[in-house]
């Protein structure tokens, strides 16, 4: 028998992920260091990702990553448990990343993306990351990379997407197959 | 390639890629006064390699936070400079030591520095632990890492050998860090004196006289490098177009892992020529920096031809391809006079200074005219353009052009907007503007010029001289010139630049027709009104004018070649079309409402004029955006099918209205404000299950796709030898995916 049940395999694993992420925060909110140490080993690729997607700056990403720890270690005792653990940590990011927008704004000095700032390793797997990362921060609409990245890093559902970004479903549905559409074409001529 | 295979790259590439910041957080955590102590973290399962490098990095950050208390309450006894020392990577730091080898200050010499520097009070620290925070602090802000690893220490201290002494020390406490954060690292260092003149000329580009001297090392070595387009490189960069020098001593190895290698640009340049290796002679590949870029030159001979490739060291495009014919018998036995000579002369011909050029180009071949070898020296300034030839053994000015100046001097590159196109499809424009075909023409030069923006293309054909200028990004024609090839058999007599000058113009002036004039081609053969048209596309592609609109549910895609006639044209059902009279195209007005009050308004006072103005009732409106941004709020709102974007001065007034079809719309009233009630058509369910399974519409044969009384649409469909079977729910998510042997 050579069936499979994807989405029921990756809708178990989000169920799962949300348990260990709950119990995570509510480690942080009794003070047991342990606590944001696993919550960060696990959702750091997405928090980055997610940052990473909307400032295009390696630099600025990694701050707001850290910042992000920072305020989670602050609120957790605030949070309320809704099997939706993740979309608020992403919350988080989301606010911290804006607030790093305006801020460079102010400073009239975007420290636009500069592919050099990513440390990868001299190999194929390298190279192969790089012209990725390339595809999706130089082709792409703020949006849809924003779109891309929380569906592909944080295995988020569209209807998440557009409930975080605040966006009409059809607009996320839509965009994201745009997206799709141009990464294939850019990642296939590579 | 299927959506789960690019969502998986995406995810390997960020995943990859994410900084590991545990560290800064947990010490910023505990420094806020929170828990987290040493003896929890040090407990995590960690690398040796890991650990050392938080002691190290610790280490220093906990001596400077002493030193600054410290500090704060004992005065310097002694203020006395004795050395610079200075650390440049691509931020550039100096800092003032005195007799006791501690810091008396620390300056940041360009932005990147001051962010390497912020929060760190360096003042009164021994040289070594402050030379230890800056370095830890460029690692972790990533300014070293794998791809760009060097790092330059300059000393300057009139004592020789306690200079000598504290180079080496403070290249043993860089290396010692670098080791600890598994780096491997390559530690520049010199021990220099600097004089007015090159402090000077580091000042006026923001870096330090030793980073000066090091690109003055550099120079020296590539004649066709300028000082200011020097200055922008990392020390990585400039490190590798060093080709070794007494001054400095570098321990480790530069690294070159951001570009693909030798071997690969080897091989695009051959591939393009048509060529193997072993059909060529005199094979050089070397880094360069070219068009703002590092690049690989690459060159080599073949039967009666000299070609020359620069390719882009990163993604390995061509920027420059150059063919020049060697005749039979003639051989190159190196020129007697270096190209910096020949600039030299050049310049001195030209009464300038290499401070006051840019766009430096220097090439040395063989001119079928004079029977020699000559270099072309070309380079422009803020009056003239100017191009020499120069013979390759006397020195002797053989010919010197000098055209006006038309652009003005280039600030720091930066990012292209839009894709290059390649060099082939430039020379594939020019030889299409020439009417010329690519077996007529005799060598050719195309060269990326990335500070104007275009592909300099040159070839020769039937005794005329072409030399053109192609939008680097639109492939569009932005200049031409036409001359008689002095280096042609038929052409005796005439030397110099008394060539039957060509028209110099722009594109409007030659037999191109321009993209609107293709579009308008199109629209007319479609027999649709450009006012009913939505345009997609409408692009210079490989010779012909790709054009692509839709109307009234048919999309129409065209390709017009340069002489306006239809190379092909297609029509098809447009998939996305959405009825209900929606409006389409775009269209900009300008208006002024009445209230001209000059109070300010509100957002929401700004967003009913808008509405008003839009003629939509509120109710009926999906608003997306009342912002206020820079004099004006920003509104844009969406309904039926009809993306509106507004802005409202702050008396009121409409500055823009703009009116375009929405793309997203989905009809059927499923678009709802709030998204807990949208539901997608089956279609769109079909669509989410082929992109899913990776399967295209064609090859997939549909056996069931009907809404389901559970809440989801049951899509099922076989196409190459499998069995696909989906559940999509009402908001487009997968519920279920099975995958099975048809």
């Amino acid at each position: 028998m050579n069936s499979f049940r994807l989405t029921s395999t990756t809708e178990q694993d989000h169920q799962l992920q949300a348990q260990r992420l709950e119990h995570d925060l509510s480690r942080i909110a009794a003070g047991d260091p342990e606590g944001l140490r696993a919550l960060y080993e696990e959702t750091r690729g997405s928090v980055y990702g997610f940052a990473l997607s909307i400032l295009k700056s390696v630099q600025d990403a990694e701050d707001v990553l850290q910042e992000t720890y920072i305020r989670i270690h602050g609120a957790a005792g605030r949070y309320q448990p809704q099997g939706r653990p993740l979309a608020w940590i992403l919350t988080i990011t989301r606010n911290l990343a804006m607030m790093k927008l305006r801020e460079r704004g102010r400073r009239a000095d975007p420290e636009e993306f500069q592919w050099e700032q990513f440390s990868l390793p001299d190999n194929a797997q390298g190279v192969e990351d790089r012209l990725t990362l390339l595809a999706l921060l130089q082709n792409l609409s703020d949006e849809e990379r924003q779109i891309v990245v929380l569906h592909a890093v944080s295995g988020f559902k569209h209807r998440e997407i557009a409930a975080l970004l605040q966006r009409p479903l059809p607009t996320v549905l839509s965009k994201y197959h745009r997206a799709m559409k141009k990464l294939r074409t850019m990642l296939e001529v590579e | 390639m299927n959506d789960r295979e690019i969502g998986e790259k995406i995810r390997n590439a960020v995943n990859h890629t994410v900084p590991d910041s545990w560290e800064a957080i947990s010490s910023r955590i505990s420094s806020e006064g929170t828990v987290i102590d040493m003896t929890d973290m040090t407990k995590q399962p960690k690398s040796h390699k890991t650990l050392i490098r938080t002691l190290a990095l610790g280490t220093a950050a906990a001596l400077i936070l002493g030193a600054g208390i410290f500090t704060a309450s004992r005065i310097l006894t002694s203020g006395q400079v004795e050395a610079v020392v200075s650390l440049d990577v691509n931020p550039s730091i100096e800092m003032q030591v005195n007799a006791r080898e501690k810091v008396v200050s620390a300056q940041p010499l360009n932005t990147d520095a001051e962010a390497i520097l912020d929060g760190m009070d360096l003042k009164g620290t021994d040289i070594r632990v402050a030379v230890n925070a800056v370095i830890g602090s460029m690692l972790q802000n990533g300014y070293i890492d794998e791809l760009s690893n060097a790092i330059l220490v300059s000393v300057e201290n009139k004592d020789t050998q306690k200079g000598e002494e504290m180079t080496r020390q403070l290249t043993d406490e860089i290396n010692e860090i670098l080791n600890a954060s598994a780096i491997h690292g390559a530690v520049i260092s010199q021990l220099m004196n600097s004089d007015d003149d090159l402090k000077q000329l580091a000042q006026s580009e923001n870096i330090s006289a030793g980073k000066a001297a090091m690109i003055q090392s550099v120079m020296a070595q590539r004649p066709a490098l300028t000082f200011s387009e020097l200055a922008g490189l990392s020390i990585n960069e400039l490190s590798l177009l060093s080709t070794g020098s007494n001054t400095f001593t570098t321990t480790g190895t530069t690294s070159d892992a951001a570009y693909i290698g030798v071997n690969k640009a080897k091989e695009a340049a051959l591939q393009h020529a048509g060529l193997a290796e072993k059909d060529t002679s005199g094979l050089t590949v070397e880094l360069d920096w070219d068009s703002g870029r590092m690049t690989y030159d690459v060159k080599f001979a073949s039967g009666n031809y000299l070609y020359d490739y620069e390719i882009d060291a990163v993604t390995g495009q061509i920027l420059e391809q150059e063919k020049d014919t060697l005749p039979a018998g003639v051989t190159d036995s190196g020129a007697s006079l270096d190209a910096a000579a020949a600039r030299d002369a050049a310049l001195k011909d030209a009464g300038l200074t290499l401070e006051q050029i840019w766009d430096l180009d220097l090439d040395y071949k063989y001119s079928l005219y004079y029977q020699r070898f000559v270099y072309e020296v070309d380079f422009e300034s803020a009056d003239a353009d100017y191009d020499y030839k120069i013979d390759a053994s006397t020195g002797e000015i053989l010919e010197n052009h000098r055209e006006p100046q038309q652009n003005t001097r280039p600030g720091t590159t930066g990012q292209v907007s839009g894709d290059l196109i390649t060099s082939d499809a430039a020379l594939k424009a020019a030889l299409q503007h020439a009417g010329v075909s690519e077996a007529d023409i005799v060598g050719r030069k195309v060269k990326l010029d990335y500070d104007d923006g275009v592909y300099e293309v040159e070839f020769k054909a039937a005794g005329v001289e072409y030399e053109y200028e192609i939008g680097m990004t639109t492939g569009k024609v932005v200049n031409f010139e036409k001359e008689v090839d002095d280096d042609f058999p038929g052409n005796t007599g005439s030397t110099g630049n008394t060539g039957n000058s060509g028209s110099t113009g722009n594109t409007g002036s030659t037999s191109t027709i321009t993209a609107d004039e293709a579009l308008n081609i199109a629209l007319k053969h479609a027999g649709v009104a450009k006012a009913d048209a939505y345009i997609e596309k409408t692009e210079w592609d490989d010779g012909h004018y790709d054009i692509e609109f839709k109307s009234a549910g048919v999309e129409y895609d065209y390709e017009i070649a340069a002489d306006g006639s239809i190379r092909k044209s297609e029509k098809d059902r447009d998939d996305d079309y959405v009825p209900a009279g929606t409006s389409t195209g775009t269209s900009t007005g300008t208006s002024t409402s009445s209230t001209a009050s000059t109070s300010t308004i509100t957002a929401d006072e700004a967003l009913t004029i808008a509405l008003k103005h839009a003629g939509v009732a509120k109710a009926d409106a999906y608003i997306e955006k009342t912002e206020w941004d820079d004099g004006h709020y920003d509104i844009e709102f969406k309904s039926a099918g009809v993306e509106y974007d507004y802005e409202i001065a702050t008396d009121g007034s409409i500055r823009k209205s703009q009116q375009d079809r929405d793309d997203d719309y989905v009809p059927a009233g499923t678009s709802s404000s709030t998204g807990s009630t949208s539901t997608i058509t089956a279609d769109e369910a079909l669509t989410i299950a082929l992109n899913h399974a990776g399967v295209a519409k064609a090859d997939a044969r549909v056996e069931k796709n009907e809404w389901d009384d559970d809440g989801h649409y049951e899509v099922e469909f076989k196409a190459g030898g499998m069995e696909y079977e989906y559940e999509i729910a009402a908001d487009g998510s997968i519920r279920k995916a099975e995958k099975d042997h048809d």
